[in-house]
């Protein structure tokens, strides 16, 4: 008999497929209830939810495809019940848990979760969990984000599970309780109810499987998904290669710069993500629980990694270890404030995933193809409170921020616009639904050209939006909150370049009516007369006035490979779309147009020779200088062909460095031009080309108004044989390059060899 | 004799379906001719003609109707064989249709294919950046002009889209439903200056608030104008030389037929007409039978769409989806599902567990059994190693079947490697899909707030009414209905439709609603139901309207479509509408849900216009008593989970059955284009109109 081996023998392949997908409906069901019931935008909109279904010990096999997070940290909560409330106060069926505390298990206050267990006859079969979240729940600054928070004092009332429905009946004095906190009581009421509904639906429809196929098999079947995702995901590592993958990224905060550091190392099927390196904590805001950033990876994993694996969250975490210090950003101690965790390091954390799993799979053979660039890393926020055209008093959140660009793959470019990559569902309002709730008026909402990161294949391009206030004499109140304004931080991969920074800016005191009424529509801050421009921080407290312009940039994807070697027709079609311009195009793709548009073959083939040679120069003009490179450069004008060793390479290194095998130590080569770069066990780019230049090389819309300029520096790495662009790097002055890519085939080598 | 003739027009086959003047329907199938379609409908009619032993000019010539289903705006559309079309838009918002709400990357995706991240992308678009132009306008959300039209501006905008090609113009600016001044203006230059380009504007098309799926309905109808003009113009042709002397209609998306010059300005009205056709035709016979709750399920090769009527009612879609494009226009809720006769079993790589599609075999190669190359197992092979399908009456006879080809995959893909043997593999393929889509029956109804339970569910389609006994019970359904005229069901529904508008537009008011306003927007839009109405030839007084007002609660963003009353829209009709709100969303949404406290406003109102078409009475006939052994064709061993084998089945033919008639399962009744399997433990009848009530127990 030939095939695979079904892993769970107990029960039959029939009956386990069909209660997998219902195990599926259900969750699904519960989802609906849960959007039907709500009345928050941000729940129904944003999709900001999620809900899950748990084995008995808290272990979650089903999750939705909202936001992954939500689904995730439920299970941490009901191992902190079960844990405590065993004996004290017990847990029965039909009971509800309420819980709010990050050092528990959820991202932050305002994700408060709800768990239920589910009974078959006295005995504890599994549970419910879901999370909204919710705009407001207390705290000294309304909604999110507590500025000038000290601690997590200064910051939302916080509480650990608390059993708010006992057996079936809501505690009434428990509830006044948990209402009394938030300034909007109603809405919060109305999601409770959301969410215990979903409860009920859940529970009930769980139950009626028990009746069908018995607990013992419902049981099995719960198990066995989490085993199956298990073994499906070491399968998945099995196919990739051995190595280590690390990437370093900052989060730009008030007057602070906190480095964020992943390295994740896969041997076989074990995986592991180390955080050290990452910043001492925050006193408050930015930080996160190590139950927060466990499930912020666990769920970005299956981004990448889980094209064809259903999404469960249990399966991946008895793979994954993590390792983080006690006392830093990722890993808060209490009394730490965590209350923009979500958006501060749970992005970062998103983004590093994204990076450093896209650099494995760019050393992998089997997978190559989808290695991804950074999608939109961390987006913009804004809320606004004032009177609104109607006279009533109105005060939300803008959500545009979420429309970024995606990362280029060695395939395909990124999405223009395509959104972040924690929640699939992902939707913007409408500009006349703003328009209509908001006294604003938008005069435009666009992509921005040039903002993806250059690469063979480019990154999606972000989103820009510039709107007045309207049919208002002012908005007293506008709240911006974003990082990545100083440095681009939505990195490239294999020579990408990262994608443009995230902006605010608003111009004071301008002629816009008077041009509106002349039917000029402007398009940038720029065509706007008079008026002075005002540049906003990471974080920033205003207003906005009847003659002033507001403009907000969003940052797009990364790019893959070297732009030089992009097709030059795709590019003469990114300018004919407006998604590259003629001088980008030039500068970073070194493709010139005819004036019919066509491209320009001679004038792209001399302008592409004249960036390697200025490489070249950059590179010396920095100072660093291989330790075997002759300094000659002459081989850019005459490329050599790869010679034969190359074509039979053993192991990928990254998108142009591959292993070769030598009599000694295996070498790490350029599979465009043959150059020998070293040992693989030595770091490639200490033995290649590196130039320094400031951020703003890598576009026109990265960092444009030069904001301390001086904080960060590029670095581009080069082929000493050929001057491809081998990687880019974001880096303080002075600090060590990342040594991002590790690959064991040396190692793995000498192990068979000493097997054999 | 005064004959209604329909065809419906789809992929693979044209279904002919004639209805005589004594109600008697007549169906035939041809084979459908991509090429140039008219030849396929033609030869249905022809089919159908000499079924009836008439020439097909007698049989047109002696028809007051001819209605006619297509899905050539779905496949233009799907193949991106669309013209070129250009996009005049605000100013600054140019890329509205391109960023798509950033949810246009997995706007109607499968689990499966949100899951594949790596590959995710927008679809091509139908308007491309270089054809799109920002005209210098702007009006603000009080219908204000912010900044005046230049129209010089439009104009050099125009002239630039046509000298780069464009065969039709699409007009769309922000808050033109509101105050349409502007879009006008552009729209008689345009028309002015290009008559015989195709022009659409938004106002004129889908005057409603959300500017992106506004945008994406205005290009899209100007994407296909122009070729399903020259279809519809082409089919007429023919059909007037073959003998037909009346005006041919068209099948709406939104239910309800509409005329040729209707459609050539409204081409997205074609998409997804088919389904809607079935589940127009589900709604006649629940009328008929009197069932006014009814879950349509049409299991086809590929794909399974489910429907829903609530009360009688067809239900529109909330956010319909095409090719990834939202778009905003009445269309009737059916989802589809690739799951199917054809969804391929196999197992998967890592675990060796056993799964059934998405992926299908789709008629080419189609299943192992059809030997056209498939090695494969699919649900059909299942089928037919069960015993469940006579391989030798597929389709009356018109495609042999081969049993020993679906045994060998079965085997050799499934049942070895498992270490089944082949039937028990076969039957958890069935069991599977089977219980998959009774999970998405649950699923759709409960998405929008129904419980299937409460249901008769429809089943038809190739291969509805044979696994209906398996999914019926799965998603808790009591009853179900194998139609007479099962396969051709959506020219049937074609042929019982009458003339239908939907004219909508939005004008957002926060209650209390001004009744002078309400009263003014009321009358605006029944003037032009009727004269659309008239316009396609039907008498004043042949027409009904219905009104409805879409409300939600403040700060929400889902709306609720609420009935409102014929007549004097005076404050007390209005107070009415609010309390009808508030009924309907604690009905949908559960008892407590309501949320007064934030206010409520009113968004969009629309007026359904039916004009009356002639559709003849179906006779019943009388009832023929219980014993249906007249009608017994044979038996032969089909394989059941009760008895943990085969069983020697009754095999009953369709055609021989009467009204009341009786039939215990396990049994298996054949006709022309299905079969329906009465699974131990189930009962059938048969009703006065030969469908087949089957109480699924």
């Amino acid at each position: 008999m030939t095939g695979p081996t079904p892993t769970v023998r107990s029960i039959d392949p029939v009956t386990f497929e069909i209660l997998r997908h219902r195990f599926w409906a259900i969750n699904e069901e519960a989802s609906s209830t849960i959007r039907l019931v709500s009345g928050s935008p941000v729940a129904v909109e944003a999709n900001d939810i999620n809900n899950g279904l748990m084995t008995a010990a808290g272990d979650v096999f089903v999750v939705g495809y909202y936001s992954l997070n939500k689904a995730i940290t439920i299970s941490a909560v009901v191992k902190d019940i079960l844990h405590h409330y065993q004996d004290n106060p017990g847990i029965f069926p039909d009971d509800g848990f309420i819980c709010n505390d990050p050092y528990c298990g959820v991202m932050h206050a305002n994700d408060v979760a709800y768990l239920t267990p589910i009974h078959w006859e006295g005995m504890l079969l599994g549970w419910f969990g879901a999370e909204i979240h919710l705009v407001d729940v207390g705290g000294p600054v309304p909604g999110q984000v507590q500025l000038g928070a000290k601690d997590a004092f200064g910051e939302q009332p916080i509480f650990p599970p608390i059993k708010l429905i006992e057996r079936g009946v809501m505690r009434r004095d428990l509830e006044r309780e948990y209402l009394r906190h938030t300034r909007l009581p109603d809405l919060v009421a109305l999601d409770l109810r959301a969410k215990i509904a979903a409860g009920n639906v859940a529970r009930e429809r769980v139950l009626e499987l028990v009746r069908e196929f018995g607990p013992e098999t419902v049981r099995e079947v719960m198990d066995g998904i989490i085993r199956d995702v298990e073994e499906r995901f070491r399968a998945r590592l099995r196919e990739l290669p051995d190595g280590i993958w690390r990437h370093r990224m900052y989060i730009d905060f008030e007057d602070q710069i906190f480095p964020v550091a992943m390295a994740a190392e896969k041997r076989g099927d074990a995986l592991t993500f180390d955080l050290t390196g990452t910043a001492r904590q925050a006193p408050a805001v930015i930080n996160v629980s190590p139950q927060g950033a466990s499930a912020v990876i666990w769920g970005e994993i299956s981004n990448s990694l889980c094209w064809d694996i259903p999404w469960c969250p249990a399966g991946i975490a008895r793979v994954v270890r993590i390792i983080s210090e006690p006392g830093t950003l990722c890993h808060a101690v209490w009394p730490a404030g965590v209350s923009k965790s979500t958006t501060s390091i749970g992005h970062a954390l998103r983004d590093l995933v994204n990076v450093v799993l896209g650099k494995m799979l760019a050393s992998s053979e089997a997978h190559h193809d989808r290695a991804m660039a950074c999608w939109q890393a961390t987006n913009t926020h804004e809320e606004l409170f004032g009177t609104d055209q109607r006279g009533e008093p109105f005060g939300q959140t803008l959500l545009d921020g979420m429309a970024g660009g995606t990362g280029a793959t060695p395939v395909h470019d990124g999405i223009d616009t395509g959104g972040k990559m924690n929640a699939m569902a992902t939707i913007i309002a409408n500009v006349e639904t703003y328009e209509y709730k908001y006294p604003i008026l938008y005069l435009h909402r666009k992509h921005v050209t040039d903002s993806g990161g250059a690469g063979t294949y480019r990154g999606g391009n972000g989103m820009s939006i510039m709107y007045i206030a309207h049919n208002v004499p002012e908005i007293p109140e506008k709240i911006m909150h974003c990082w990545g304004v100083e440095q681009p931080i939505t990195a490239g991969i294999g020579g990408g370049y990262p994608s443009a920074t995230n902006l605010f800016e608003i111009k004071r005191g301008t002629s816009i009516r008077r041009l509106l009424a002349s039917s000029q529509i402007p398009d940038e801050p720029s065509d706007v007369p008079d008026g002075t421009l005002e540049i906003y921080p990471p974080v920033a407290r205003t207003h906005l006035d009847a003659d002033d312009v507001y403009r907000c940039v969003d940052t797009g994807g990364g790019g893959y490979g070297d732009p030089l070697l992009r097709d030059p027709h795709l590019v003469a079609r990114d300018i004919a779309n407006r998604a590259v311009s003629v001088e980008f195009a030039r500068e970073m793709y070194g493709v010139a147009l005819t004036s019919s548009g066509d491209v320009d073959q001679e004038a792209t083939r001399a302008r592409r020779e004249a960036i390697r040679r200025a490489r070249l120069a950059g590179a010396q003009a920095s100072g660093h200088r291989p330790a075997q490179f002759d300094g000659t450069g002459d081989r850019t004008a005459n490329r050599q062909p790869p010679d034969r060793r190359i074509e039979s390479w053993i192991a990928r290194v990254s998108e142009y460095l591959v292993v070769v095998q030598e009599a000694g130590e295996p070498l790490v080569c350029c599979r465009l031009c043959g150059f020998a770069v070293g040992p693989v066990s030595a770091d490639y780019k200490e033995r290649v080309l590196m130039a320094r230049f400031p951020v703003t090389r890598a576009g026109p819309r990265v960092n444009p108004h030069r904001i301390h300029l001086e904080h960060f520096e590029f670095r581009e790495f080069y082929c000493p044989g050929c001057l491809v662009l081998l990687e880019t790097e974001v880096a303080r002055p002075g600090e060590p390059s990342v040594r991002d890519v590790e690959i064991f085939v040396g190692a793995f080598a000498h192990e068979l060899h000493r097997r054999g | 004799m005064n004959f209604i003739v329909a065809v419906d027009s789809g992929g693979t086959f044209a279904d002919c379906c004639v209805i005589d003047a004594a109600g008697r329907v007549t169906r035939a199938k041809a084979p459908s001719t991509p090429h140039d379609y008219s030849q396929g409908i033609l030869a249905s009619i022809a089919r159908a003609a000499g079924i009836l032993n008439l020439t097909v000019k007698d049989l047109l010539a002696q028809s007051v109707l001819f209605g006619h289903g297509t899905t050539v705006g779905t496949n233009m559309l799907l193949q991106r064989a669309g013209c070129r079309v250009g996009l005049l838009t605000t100013r600054g918002h140019e890329d509205a249709i391109l960023i798509g709400r950033t949810i246009q990357k997995v706007a109607g995706l499968s689990e499966e294919e949100i899951r594949n991240v790596a590959y995710q992308r927008k679809p091509d678009p139908i308007v491309p950046r270089p054809l799109i132009r920002g005209v210098r306008e702007r009006i603000d959300c009080l219908g204000q002009v912010v900044a005046p039209l230049d129209l010089e501006d439009a104009r050099r905008g125009a002239r630039e889209l046509v000298d780069q090609g464009a065969a039709a113009l699409a007009v769309c600016f922000l808050w033109s439903f509101l105050n349409p001044a502007h879009e006008q203006a552009v729209v008689r230059m345009l028309r002015d200056e290009y008559p015989t380009l195709f022009v659409t504007a938004s106002y004129e098309l889908a005057p409603v608030l959300k500017e992106y799926e506004r945008t994406a309905t205005t290009a899209l109808n100007g994407y296909l104008g122009p070729g399903c003009g020259r279809y519809l113009d082409a089919l007429a042709g023919r059909l007037r030389a073959a003998g037909f002397a009346g005006n041919p209609v068209v099948m709406q998306s939104s239910g309800g037929v509409m005329s040729i010059e209707t459609a050539r300005e409204q081409p997205v009205a074609l998409l997804n007409s088919g389904p809607a056709g079935g589940v127009i035709a589900a709604a006649a016979i629940g009328r008929q039978l009197g069932f006014r709750n009814i879950l349509t399920t049409d299991v086809g090769g590929t794909s399974f769409d489910v429907g829903l009527v609530v009360d009688g009612e067809v239900l529109f879609s909330d956010n319909p989806v095409f090719a990834q494009y939202h778009i905003l226009f009445p269309v009737i809720d059916v989802v589809s599902i690739g799951s199917g006769g054809g969804s391929i079993a196999w197992l998967e790589p890592a675990t060796g567990r056993l799964r059934v599609g998405p992926r299908s075999a789709g008629a080419d190669p189609g299943p192992a059994c059809y030997r056209q190359g498939g090695t494969e197992p699919t649900v059909t092979d299942a089928d037919v190693v069960l015993g469940r399908i006579n391989p030798d009456y597929f389709l009356a006879g018109a495609r042999p079947l081969y049993r020993e080809l679906a045994e060998e995959a079965i085997r050799r893909r499934i049942a070895e490697p498992l270490e089944m043997s082949v039937e028990d593999a076969a039957l958890a393929i069935v069991d599977i899909v089977d219980a998959q889509m009774a999970d998405l029956v649950r699923k759709l109804s409960v998405d929008r707030g129904y419980d299937p339970r409460a249901f008769a569910l429809f089943a038809f389609g190739g291969a509805g009414p044979l696994h209906v006994g398996g999914y019926g019970r799965g998603c808790g359904a009591r009853l179900a209905v194998a139609p007479a005229l099962a396969s051709a069901f959506s020219a049937f529904g074609i042929a019982a439709s009458d003339m239908a508008t939907v004219q909508e537009i939005s004008d957002p008011m926060v209650a209390p609603l001004d009744p002078a306003r309400l009263t003014a927007i009321f009358g605006q839009l029944e003037a032009r139901v009727h004269q659309q109405l008239e316009r396609s030839g039907i008498p004043r007084t042949q027409h009904r309207v219905r009104r409805g007002v879409k409300m939600r609660y403040r700060g929400q963003l889902h709306e609720l479509l609420v009935p409102l009353s014929d007549g004097v829209l005076d404050e007390g009709a209005l107070a009415r509408l609010i309390d009808d709100f508030e009924v309907r969303y604690e009905q949908k949404y559960g008892k407590g849900a309501a949320y007064r406290k934030a206010g409520m406003e009113a968004i969009t109102y629309e007026v359904r216009g039916t004009g009356l078409l002639y559709t003849p009475e179906i006779p019943a006939e009388p009832p023929a008593g219980p014993d249906a052994s007249g009608a017994q064709k044979g038996i032969r061993p089909v394989y059941f989970r009760e008895f943990r084998g085969y069983r020697d089945t009754a095999i009953y033919d369709a055609d021989l059955l009467h009204s009341g008639n009786r039939l215990a399962g396990p049994a298996v009744v054949e006709a022309v284009d299905t079969t329906i399997l009465i699974h131990p433990g189930q009962h059938a009848e048969v009703d006065p109109y030969h469908n087949i009530l089957l109480h699924l127990g």
